[in-house]
């Protein structure tokens, strides 16, 4: 039990979406600097 | 002064701070262009915060936490939806959307697909639905003054509408934004007042969720007490089609100042909505299951009774009355998506244009003034009985805009070899049979209640995209060129 969430997919819900979130951010600073098209 | 008192107050002071914002905007309107996209001015920062207005409002916090204490895990649904949505705008959308000049989806559906049918058909699709939505959300605002300020219903709707409708008209989508920041500041500061003193009623995190799992076993569980997986996987795929094509959210990229802002809003936006979703819908909903749940009739009283239990009462009308402030934020996008569809795609983009009828930028100016207060004026009208049939069908509503222009987006934006036809007839064949669904849902009938319409309408257009497009030509190269420019 991880800070009162009992279960492992109850991670995946918010996890999966936060990993996505992350590498958007990444590609966002890729287009802000000129590295991305 | 009485907490009451001090409500009405706060919300005068809230209107008349909106008001003052479409005066100030009403100066900066000179052309369409400046109306509907504002000019296409928006840097970063403003465009942020209208994409962030475009999905989130202090109605969503009222629900949210209804529904994230009556239901429990799944309100974390949206989370994947929106990040999978998002990203497909991010992605494959927001560039192309920015660098083709147009002002709606329709010019999208016109210019991609080069068809004034399509055009018209999409305007079509966006001005009901949009009405619809609208009457909705109109009804949802009068009620929340009725309930928070005492207002009668029709005195709550009338001045709801009227204000609306001003600094809309008055303004276009500079006064929408700049009212979305004023809306936020009313928003959070009701949200933060709350804080302190949920913190030391429930505790933290993991004080407030094991708390919840003791009083409604199964709430911290992805499907939370009510819900089957394959229902919320369903769920899942019915939102996310609805983030990727949410007309408020796509529309917004045509006023970045450029394409690369367009992109970056969206996101950051979705990242902070995401921050505000912890804490706005799922912390203070499970806080609600715990506190107050078996003091309340239905789940929609759990947030004023939250508030009302744990502040002060004037700190309460504060905290309530700058919520019920922010209540509609999104409404002012409604009108005005439903006024361009009428005034620029129906009447400019379908009528004028095609007969070389010329008119100046300050005719059509006018007309998009006249079409907000039209549509204004019906929405009020139909927010008058008690229809709950378009109650029904407003839970529908991002079905019938899914199955009419996801394919078309999502193909149309990565392959040049999709055809007029194709579009036309996926578009058209997915929304009727979304709507045939629709009917058979609210009906009761026993095939339609197996599976969502939007799911059903979805198969549909997707299938006769693919048919269509394997024996019909593609639009012609000059036609999709600045969607397609490295081909050229």
């Amino acid at each position: 039990m991880i800070i009162g969430l009992p279960s492992l997919s109850f991670w995946m819900l918010i996890g999966v979406p936060t990993i996505i979130l992350i590498i958007m951010f990444v590609d966002c600073w890729r287009i802000m600097t000129g590295r991305k098209k | 002064m009485s907490a009451h008192t001090l409500g009405i107050w706060i919300f005068f002071v809230y209107l008349v701070v909106i008001v003052v914002l479409g005066l100030v905007a009403s100066r900066f309107q000179e052309t369409e262009a400046d109306f509907w996209v504002a000019g296409r001015r928006f840097g970063l920062g403003i465009m942020i915060i209208a994409n962030m207005a475009a999905i989130m409002h202090g109605g969503a916090i009222l629900s949210g936490v209804a529904f994230a204490g009556k239901f429990g895990g799944v309100a974390i649904l949206p989370y994947i939806s929106f990040v999978g949505g998002s990203a497909v705008i991010f992605y494959l959308f927001a560039k192309k959307l920015r660098q083709s000049g147009g002002f709606t989806i329709p010019d999208y559906m016109g210019d991609r697909f080069d068809s004034r049918g399509l055009r018209a058909w999409s305007a079509l699709v966006v001005a009901v639905s949009s009405i619809i939505y609208l009457i909705a959300q109109l009804k949802g605002m009068a009620f929340i003054l009725e309930s928070l300020l005492g207002f009668d219903f029709i005195t709550s709707l009338a001045i709801g509408t009227v204000i609306f409708v001003a600094y809309v008209t008055m303004g276009g989508l500079l006064a929408v934004v700049w009212t979305n920041v004023a809306q936020f500041l009313f928003m959070w500061v009701g949200l933060f007042i709350l804080v302190p003193y949920v913190y030391d009623a429930v505790g933290g995190w993991t004080s407030v969720l094991q708390k919840v799992e003791s009083v409604a076993p199964g709430w911290t569980s992805p499907t939370g007490v009510a819900w089957s997986a394959s229902y919320m996987v369903s769920w899942y795929l019915i939102w996310f089609v609805a983030y990727s094509t949410r007309i408020e959210l796509v529309t917004k990229m045509y006023a970045a100042r450029d394409d690369k802002i367009a992109r970056v809003s969206v996101p950051i936006a979705i990242g902070l909505i995401l921050v505000f979703l912890l804490y706005g819908n799922f912390y203070l909903g499970a806080a609600a299951r715990v506190l107050v749940w078996d003091q309340i009739a239905s789940p929609d009283q759990a947030f004023p009774m939250l508030v009302n239990q744990l502040l002060t009462p004037a700190l309460a009308a504060l905290a309530l009355t700058g919520i019920a402030s922010a209540a509609m934020s999104t409404t002012d996008s409604l009108l005005l998506m439903s006024g361009s569809a009428i005034a620029h795609d129906l009447l400019r983009r379908c009528h004028d244009e095609p007969k070389g009828i010329q008119r100046d930028e300050r005719h059509y100016l006018t007309i998009s003034r006249i079409s907000i207060v039209f549509v204004g004026v019906i929405a009020f009208i139909c927010s008058i009985p008690d229809f709950d049939l378009i109650l029904k069908i407003v839970s529908y509503a991002i079905a019938i805009v899914g199955s009419a222009f996801f394919f078309p987006l999502l193909v149309g934006m990565t392959s040049k070899r999709v055809s007029r036809e194709a579009a036309l007839v996926s578009s058209i064949g997915g929304t009727l049979v979304t709507c045939v669904w629709i009917a058979g849902s609210i009906a009761k009938a026993p095939w339609a209640g197996s599976v969502h319409p939007g799911i059903v309408g979805l198969a549909v257009a997707g299938i006769l995209m693919l048919a269509v497009a394997m024996f019909t030509r593609p639009v012609k190269h000059d036609a999709i060129e600045k969607y397609f420019p490295e081909a050229s």
